[in-house]
């Protein structure tokens, strides 16, 4: 082909091409020019339309279902183009029209959305309300506050009716016209005393439907239950909720669905508790003054939650009042308390500073304990600061300790302190970030010889944390919840050593272990009927272990780790479905890890003595798989629920039987593993009247475990296996000034292993065992009394000094159930329980100014 | 709503009418067949040893009987010694002359109701008794006695032992009567078993006068010994709120015998009381 023949083919080419766009481009116009004749006289827009497509040259189309029916249209048009006509038809209707291919196609315009967030807050104190409800009635959908008070909803542009509220807290109503991004902080008053809005324990959705495998524990609620000398105490409360085992009168044990007690993630403002106890469990480390809301998450999971098998108790401490400076105190039989709260910067910033220091001896001596000199005390600090709309940072701070200081000058230490630094973020009006630096600390300090001549050491076992930890959420639309974030820790972990003067060759190795979790989770709600949370939490654990055995050619001991790293996945799912629309049913599968566990050979559950051992090269995590099926019944504020459930643990480690912990180096070789199963029903019913509140729970569950050496391998019941539990709660607010609660609790005796027989080594009657928790204490029952009078008149919302006095009795009718058995020795008589102790009045009395 | 209280109250109140008294549980039938219980052992101080023979109790308010009739043997590294039977019945009697064999084993035969039993265990040296590393304390006070505390466990001393702290009140040793085993106090390498023990640890206390005779006997263990003795205390004495999982007590007999068969060492220094306070 020549040069210029190729030349004269690219021109023609061109020329088409140019000819083809002009006839495009001139018919596009050519369509909507055409002059359209047409008089309409109160026409409805669907029959105007059909009639406008009769006149048309050409294709015209839409969709009828799309064409609004309600307008009516009086209008003539005299060769009117095409386009003019169609504008005036559909100003208003939200449909446009397109030319496609020649032919005009009318269409709806996409919808605008816009987004409304802000905080929910208590209008007297400033304190933003946690799980508080956002609700749509007409759409019947809403959204939760989230940790920090804060909500967004994204909707379509037009006018709603938003309904919210929260526990404890009067409801209110807002019309709003949404026609652009708008920030509503809404503030709710507190019904003060007010059964009404007093929740029904666990398990509550803070309304109807919303996101509800939330239980959470209202600090009101718990105020008003009867506690031992009157000690308002939030472990205490939750053992009181239907599901949860304490398996040791008076101590701080959670036995949550079949898992132990060092199974639960038990956190303060995010940072870990290691132990949660004072007075060895009698009472709990939080002082109710400083708490704000309580959750607990015992069925579902959410996956920005790990590292526990059981439950996840996630205590949030109150903001302070941002308004108006206020202190509140009192005193009971255990321990004296002082608050004091007020604005850093009047509704930008505020503080919170509580502490708590206990008072007298506790313990029946005929328990064979006698504490002569015992205290403890705690102090809890919060501050916060919003430094513009998009931007809030808070630091918590709390310190604790116990201390037992024995005749022979035996002392035993110990505490817990945390630190957390929080920064809130708002990137737009939809997503939601927090950023949190959080430090954890526990240290026992146990005095091993100090009544010997010997040279004089303490066996010291504790764990320290730090973590940095983002979560973030976008609130997508108003039935699409995105989360995802993660967290790493490194965990310093000394599971007991002697302190330095002291050969360490009997010190059990310390370990560093990080620990890492990325997680995502989408919760959304499907044709407002089916609401489904799935996620996955991926996680990472590398320790390292020092090796103790390892020296070089001159016998010095080499500074070498043993490192083991181990993976793990996740995935965590909820569905619940409105059968009605005051009925549910639901579903849950989780799949939790768990790399630190408590090392501990006590028969019951008092012990400061808490040594943690990460896993290992020698010791692999922990793995439990949970499955539960639930019904719900929620007939104006009652409540019936239905759970059953059943759960598998992993790598269920017990030590062999006599382990020492106490200067043990090779205390990992005395771990032995297994498997443990649990499978459970729970139901729960609770009726409010006026001024009455009922509520009756019975709970069948069984555990077993299954540990290579224990029990010659063979499966026996776990120590928190207690088939039968009923509680039954009473609470009644008169009108004036009383309140009065009961508490009945009855269970199955507690396993046991009891003797078979006995015989005699220097002097002593030796026990004779056989297996381990082959038997069961007698029933075990007991019922508390309580009553509050309110010194000042509540009616009075003014008055600046407010103070109660409350009064009861713990074991009201002197029930003595035993605690553990121990055969008797020569001249003890016959082979005896031990009780607890029986009937306990008490009083207390609080104030606040 | 008044029918639900009446309820409440019923359903609250009936287990109150329980009648409270020490229970009724019992011991659980056993699933072993348990042989025969030793106490006692070889000691260096005296060429006559004696070892007790008992069965076991199968109930909560029974009694342990002596085992009589049995065979017993000891073998010192040569010889086989034959224990025979005094007048006290199921304790056996023999003479070992061969008693100092340091670090070496001691093997003790039974044969009781045509089963046998076997036991071995070595001796070892005690540590001789040194006036700083006596467990007990002693204060001289304003009357002029002198007051003894003694404790009947102490712990993370360097090695493992037991004593015995004889005065005027308390018989010296006599390796026969194991009636006085309760006389014992113990010194423990390890640590105490739980972070309470020092609040329910037993005592006594004694005020003599300055010149009365204390009398300190201190016996050696062997680690096994140790180790049962410390399981033994776990289960008896230091049964509480903070104890362990009960759990059984192995010694070192075989065939399902129990208790320990032990050979010790044993020191002996005399002091005045007024001597313990300086």
């Amino acid at each position: 082909m020549t040069l210029r023949f190729r030349i004269v083919i690219r021109s023609l080419a061109f020329y088409l091409l140019f000819l083809l766009s002009v006839t495009v481009s001139a018919q596009a116009p050519a369509v909507l020019d055409q002059p359209i004749s047409l008089a309409l006289q109160n026409e409805p827009l669907p029959a105007a339309l059909v009639k406008l497509q009769n006149l048309v040259k050409g294709d015209f189309a839409y969709d009828p279902q799309i064409v609004p029916a309600g307008k009516l249209i009086t209008l003539k048009f005299d060769k009117r183009p095409l386009a003019a006509v169609l504008d005036e038809l559909l100003s208003g209707t939200g449909l446009n029209y397109h030319v496609i291919n020649n032919a005009v196609v009318i269409s709806s315009n996409k919808p605008k959305a816009f987004t409304i967030n802000g905080h929910v807050l208590d209008r007297y104190s400033g304190e933003p309300l946690i799980g508080a409800t956002i609700y749509l009635p007409d759409l019947q959908t809403g959204v939760v506050s989230n940790q920090y008070g804060f909500y967004s909803l994204t909707l379509p542009e037009a006018s709603y009716r938003l309904s919210v509220s929260s526990l404890g807290f009067s409801g209110e109503s807002q019309k709003i016209s949404l026609q652009k991004n708008i920030v509503i902080d809404f503030r709710l008053s507190a019904r003060v005393y007010s059964l009404s809005d007093v929740p029904v324990g666990l398990g509550t959705a803070d309304s109807a439907y919303l996101l509800s495998a939330v239980g959470s524990l209202p600090v009101e609620k718990m105020k008003f239950l009867p506690y031992y000398d009157g000690e308002v105490d939030l472990v205490k409360a939750i053992q009181m909720q239907n599901g949860v085992k304490a398996i040791t009168e008076g101590s701080g044990g959670l036995f949550i669905k079949g898992g132990n007690s060092d199974q639960n993630l038990i956190t303060l403002d995010e940072a870990m508790v290691y132990n949660p106890s004072h007075l060895y469990g009698l009472v709990s480390v939080f002082n109710s003054d400083a708490i704000k809301k309580i959750q607990v998450f015992d069925d579902h999971i959410p996956s920005n939650y790990g590292g526990r098998l059981s439950s996840v108790i996630d205590v949030r401490m109150a903001d302070g009042n941002n308004k108006e400076f206020h202190v509140k105190g009192g005193a009971n039989l255990l321990s004296m308390h002082l608050a004091a709260e007020g604005p850093v910067r009047r509704e930008k910033g505020s503080f919170i500073i509580t502490g708590r220091r206990s008072l007298t001896d506790i313990f029946n001596a005929d328990s064979r304990v006698i504490i002569p000199n015992s205290n403890y005390y705690d102090l809890n600090a919060k501050a916060n600061y919003q430094l513009n709309n998009s931007n809030k940072v808070f630091y918590s701070f709390y310190l604790g300790n116990d201390r037992l200081f024995s005749k022979n000058s035996y002392n035993n230490n110990w505490g817990n302190i945390t630190s957390t630094f929080r920064w809130n973020h708002k990137f737009g009006s939809r997503t939601f970030l927090n950023l949190s630096a959080i430090f954890s600390h526990y240290e026992n300090n146990l005095d091993v010889n100090a009544d010997t001549l010997s040279e004089k050491y303490v066996w010291k076992t504790g764990i320290e944390d730090l973590s940095l930890k983002g979560d973030f959420t976008f609130y997508k639309s108003v039935s699409s919840e995105v989360k995802f974030g993660g967290i790493t820790t490194l965990h310093r972990v000394v599971p007991g050593e002697a302190s330095t003067a002291f050969p360490s060759t009997f010190n059990i190795p310390r370990n560093r272990a990080w620990e890492t979790a990325l997680y995502f989770s989408h919760q959304l709600w499907i044709r407002k009927k089916l609401q489904a949370k799935y996620g996955l939490r991926a996680g990472q654990f590398a320790n390292a272990e020092d090796r103790t055995d390892v020296f070089d050619t001159d016998g010095n001991a080499l500074k070498v780790r043993e490192h083991k790293t181990y993976y793990g996945l996740e995935p965590r799912i909820y569905l619940a479905w409105s059968v009605a629309a005051d009925q549910r049913l639901h579903a849950a599968y989780n799949r939790n890890y768990q790399y630190l566990q408590l090392i501990q050979n006590s028969e019951l559950t008092f012990s400061s003595l808490e040594s943690w051992l990460p896993a290992s090269a020698k010791t692999k995590p922990q793995r439990a798989d949970y499955w539960s099926l639930g019904y719900d019944y929620l007939p104006g504020g009652n409540k019936a629920l239905l759970n059953v459930y059943y759960k598998k643990f992993y790598n269920q480690a017990d030590l062999l039987n006599h382990t020492q912990i106490i200067k043990n180096p090779l205390i990992r070789d005395q771990l032995r593993t297994g498997t443990s199963q649990a499978y459970g029903a729970e139901i729960s019913v609770s009726k409010i009247t006026s001024g009455y509140l009922i509520e009756a729970s019975y709970n069948y569950s069984r555990v077993f475990r299954k540990i290579t050496d224990i029990n010659d391998g063979l499966r026996f019941r776990a120590s928190y296996d207690v088939p039968h539990d009923f509680k039954l709660s009473q609470t009644y607010l008169a009108p004036k000034r009383w309140s009065a609660s009961a508490f009945f609790n009855l269970t199955s005796g507690r396993v046991v292993t009891l003797p078979v027989g006995y015989f005699v080594q220097d002097g002593l009657n030796v026990p004779l065992f056989e297996g381990r928790n082959r038997s069961r204490f007698p029933l075990f029952h007991r019922l508390d009394l309580s009553a509050q009078f309110r010194l000042s008149d509540p009616a009075r919302q003014k008055q600046t000094f407010n103070h109660e006095v409350s009064f009861g009795v713990y074991n009201a009718y002197n029930k003595k159930n035993p605690l553990f058995y121990r055969i008797s020795q020569p001249g003890e008589g016959s082979a005896r329980f031990e009780r607890t102790s029986g009937i306990v009045p008490w009083v207390a009395y609080n104030f606040k100014l | 709503m008044r029918n639900l209280l009446c309820l409440f109250l019923v359903v609250m109140l009936f287990p109150a009418c329980e009648k409270q008294g020490n229970g009724d549980i019992t011991f659980g039938a056993p699933g072993k067949t348990y042989g025969i219980v030793v106490e006692g052992g070889i000691n260096t101080f005296y060429k006559i040893q004696y070892i007790r023979l008992s069965e076991p109790s199968f109930s909560a308010d029974g009694t342990v009987v002596p085992a009589v009739g049995a065979r017993v043997t000891v073998t010192d590294g040569g010889a086989n010694v034959v224990f025979r039977e005094t007048a006290t019945p199921g304790v056996y009697s023999g003479t070992i002359q061969n008693n100092t064999n340091y670090n070496k084993a001691y093997k003790l035969n039974i044969t009781y109701k045509d089963k046998s039993y076997t036991a071995t265990d070595t001796l070892r040296q005690v540590v001789n008794i040194i006036d700083d590393f006596l467990p007990l304390g002693c204060i001289k006070q304003a009357n002029g006695t002198i007051k003894l505390t003694i404790p009947k466990h102490t712990f993370g001393f360097l090695n493992s032992c037991k004593w015995l702290i004889s005065y005027p009140e308390i018989p010296a040793w006599n390796p026969a009567r194991f009636e006085n085993a309760g006389y014992f106090n113990y010194t423990h390498i390890q640590g105490s078993p739980n972070s309470v023990y020092p609040l329910i640890n037993q005592l006594r206390i004694v005020e003599l006068q300055p010149n009365d005779f204390v009398s300190i006997y201190k016996f050696s263990m062997s680690d096994a010994y140790s180790q049962y003795l410390y399981t033994v205390f776990q289960e008896t004495d230091w049964k509480g709120l903070f104890s362990g999982v009960p759990a059984e007590v192995k010694g070192n007999l075989s065939a399902g015998a129990l208790g320990f068969f032990y050979v010790t060492d044993v020191d002996i220094r005399r002091y005045r009381a007024s001597e313990l306070a300086n």
